[in-house]
């Protein structure tokens, strides 16, 4: 039998360290998390005794305070651990389960909207499980709360610094993570600069922000419509130019020709590298880096997060 | 001393309001006290806006001296490094034959509203020590205006407020009202409970049909029946407008609506072998012979609970319908009895309780 009881006595009094039911969202950002805030314990539940296959482990790495909890309806870790609070990373399965151990423990819930654009969404529908919501914490990572019409607070993501110390180092090279090597294979002759293609689950971290330091230029092919990728932002903070496809969050990122270059198809791409010499890539790659630097503050990031974590701990939960 | 104080407050059941005025009584004594909210039901008040309470709860300390938990035994557990205090209400008798009994040796001490109660636990050697500490009423709250309910206008006014439940035994009521009331009395009687409005008519129309007094349903009296949440205000009004609480309940720890009834002076009835006849007395109100029985419900609220190993207390019906027609009748004795309940509500007030919970902080912590 579950009872709140010392879940609810932790909630009135000051904890310095906390126990977080958080849910798994990507891998990155879960170590973004419990990278930024060391003194808190995370508990992740996963369905069976394998670690989660969306999250590459290789570049980003279990953090020392990050635990998994298999099975966790089976579990006795409930009655074993005193979580403060919960953290979810979407509205419906990850929040139907969230629910019953924050209404079971009396503990409050963060949702973290990774949504950064809402245009492609149909959110009327989604109004049922705003409501469902209304008595938990939302963080956003950019600020949509207009368009969702609940409240909340924008935490953007921390993006380290991963600038080169001489940008002159780079390597006029293409880096390339997210592509097939037969699409790779089609362009680079129609390229003077040289494609080099990673599988980014073969990085470790070093590897990855080293090609990203070494990289003058990067692509990315994918167009996301909803979500923002790290690795544009890591690119951009390590100074690469970044070539995207045209997207509706990618063109909330980046200025076209300021702090990166859109393009909207293959022949656009071709066009841009006829014309790349005349093209200020050193101005970008420094603008790029300043934006990251300006919008995706880390030590902000930790602040932030750990306000707002202790807040939601301390919390009267109100069902 | 900071306490913590923790209960289901924010519910809008029996157990609630209980812990509200138990919060604000312990608010009375000269403590750091914190509250928070544990809901054990889905009855949430979703209007809760008691200014002091919602202070209450925002305060937070780094430790606490002692944290007083009132929930159901099941619910409780010991808090680290803190006095722990189990205030409990429950009219289960024979406690060592429920799941209870063995958490009911957690506590530091465990607090109950009625000497029955107490013995009851006493008699089956609880570990933790026992204190009879009362539940707290705002005592302020009955002299206030009040705007009379017109159905309930030049009658007199017997009424009933509690669950439909079969411990609350409202068969009683229904059999003892028609038995002795006729018709084409200026008698009503009022029945305020929770529940479904249908589930409750269609219970009292079985109930009315099998007692067989008239041949036609159409003959007997109709009751007024108010199901479900009322505010503050309309229950104030209520309890105003009538003159003679009916309790044959089976069990009551203490039972909050007969302890208003004497706040507000309505002629108290209640079931004797109960835990009501610690407060209610032959000098305030009647108390109703019993017969002690096992328990037998179809409605049990918890699996364990309510078992035949249990006691209740029958209500004797015949007595019962004496009682009521004495206090109808009798003007000048109900009057008597109505400045007595004003001197007994006395025992109640936030100070009152406050200080008979500081004695048993003292206790605990010297």
């Amino acid at each position: 039998m579950i009872s709140p009881i010392k879940n609810i006595a932790r909630s009135a009094s000051k904890q310095e360290s906390l126990n977080i039911l958080s849910f798994i969202c990507d891998g990155y950002f879960d170590s973004m998390l419990c990278e930024a805030l060391p003194q808190h314990n995370f508990y992740g539940p996963i369905n069976d005794g394998n670690k989660p296959s969306g999250w590459n482990f290789t570049l980003c790495p279990q953090p020392n305070n990050f635990h998994y909890i298999a099975n966790i309806n089976q579990s006795n870790i409930v009655n074993k651990i005193n979580f403060d609070l919960i953290i979810c990373h979407d509205r419906t399965s990850q929040y139907d389960i969230a629910r019953q151990f924050a209404q079971a423990l009396h503990i409050n819930t963060i949702i973290v909207e990774h949504i950064v654009n809402t245009t492609h969404l149909d959110l009327i529908s989604m109004i049922p499980l705003l409501k469902k919501t209304k008595n938990d914490i939302n963080v956003f990572i950019e600020d949509i709360t207009e368009q969702f019409k609940i409240p909340g607070t924008i935490i953007k993501y921390g993006i380290p610094n991963l600038k080169h110390n001489n940008r002159d180092d780079k390597k006029n090279q293409i880096l390339v993570l997210n592509l097939d090597q037969p699409t790779v294979d089609s362009i680079q002759p129609h390229i003077s600069t040289p494609i080099v293609l990673y599988d980014i689950n073969n990085l470790n971290p070093k590897q990855y922000y080293s090609l990203l330091q070494k990289s003058k230029f990067y692509f990315n092919m994918s167009a996301e419509i909803t979500r923002l990728q790290l690795p544009v932002l890591h690119a951009m903070s390590a100074g690469c130019v970044v070539v995207s496809m045209s997207s509706p969050v990618i063109n909330n990122l980046i200025t076209h020709m300021k702090n990166g270059i859109i393009i909207n198809g293959m022949e656009d791409l071709l066009e841009v590298w006829k014309n790349i010499d005349n093209i200020d890539t050193k101005k970008i790659s420094q603008n790029a880096n300043q934006y990251i630097m300006d919008n995706y503050d880390p030590e902000q990031f930790k602040q932030q997060w750990q306000n707002i974590i202790t807040l939601t701990a301390k919390q009267t939960y109100v069902r | 001393m900071n306490i913590l104080f923790i209960g289901p407050y924010r519910t809008t059941s029996g157990w609630g309001e209980g812990a509200k005025h138990l919060a604000k009584a312990l608010n009375t004594l000269n403590h750091n006290l914190a509250i928070r909210p544990i809901y054990m039901s889905n009855e949430i008040d979703g209007e809760f806006n008691d200014k002091e309470l919602l202070e209450l709860e925002q305060a937070q300390y780094d430790n606490y001296d002692i944290v007083i938990q009132r929930v159901l035994p099941h619910l409780f557990r010991r808090v680290p490094q803190t006095k722990n205090i189990l205030a409990c209400v429950f009219e289960t008798s024979n406690i060592h034959t429920t799941p209870w009994w063995r958490h009911l040796s957690f506590p530091d001490v465990v607090l109950v509203p009625s000497k029955q109660e107490k013995e009851n636990l006493l008699a089956e050697h609880i570990s933790s020590p026992v204190y009879n500490v009362s539940e707290a009423i705002d005592i302020s709250k009955y002299d206030k205006d009040y705007e009379p309910i017109p159905e309930l206008k030049n009658a007199f006014n017997f009424y009933f407020v509690g669950e439909f439940i079969e411990r609350k035994n409202v068969k009683a009521l229904l059999m003892a009202f028609h038995r002795e009331f006729r018709p084409n009395e200026p008698v009503n009687l009022v029945i305020k409970t929770s529940g479904n409005s249908q589930q409750v008519n269609n219970d009292i129309f079985t109930i009315k049909s099998n007692l067989r007094i008239y041949q036609s349903m159409e003959q007997y009296k109709k009751e007024i029946i108010i199901c479900g949440y009322i505010s503050a205000q309309h229950m104030h009004n209520l309890h105003r407008s009538c003159h003679c609480m009916v309790m044959p309940s089976c069990g009551e720890a203490f039972c909050r609506p007969v302890v208003d009834a004497l706040g507000y002076g309505n002629t108290p009835i209640v079931t004797d072998n109960t835990g009501m006849t610690d407060y209610i007395n032959h000098y305030n109100g009647y108390i109703v012979g019993s017969r002690i029985e096992p328990t037998y419900t179809t409605q049990p609220p918890l699996q364990d609970i309510y078992t035949a190993k249990e006691n209740w207390a029958n209500i004797n019906v015949l007595k019962l319908m004496s009682c009521m027609r004495e206090v109808y009748k009798a003007h000048d004795l109900r009057e008597k009895l109505k400045s007595q309940c004003k001197k007994d509500i006395q025992q109640f007030s936030y100070t009152n309780i406050g200080q008979n919970l500081q004695r048993v902080i003292d206790d605990i912590t010297n």
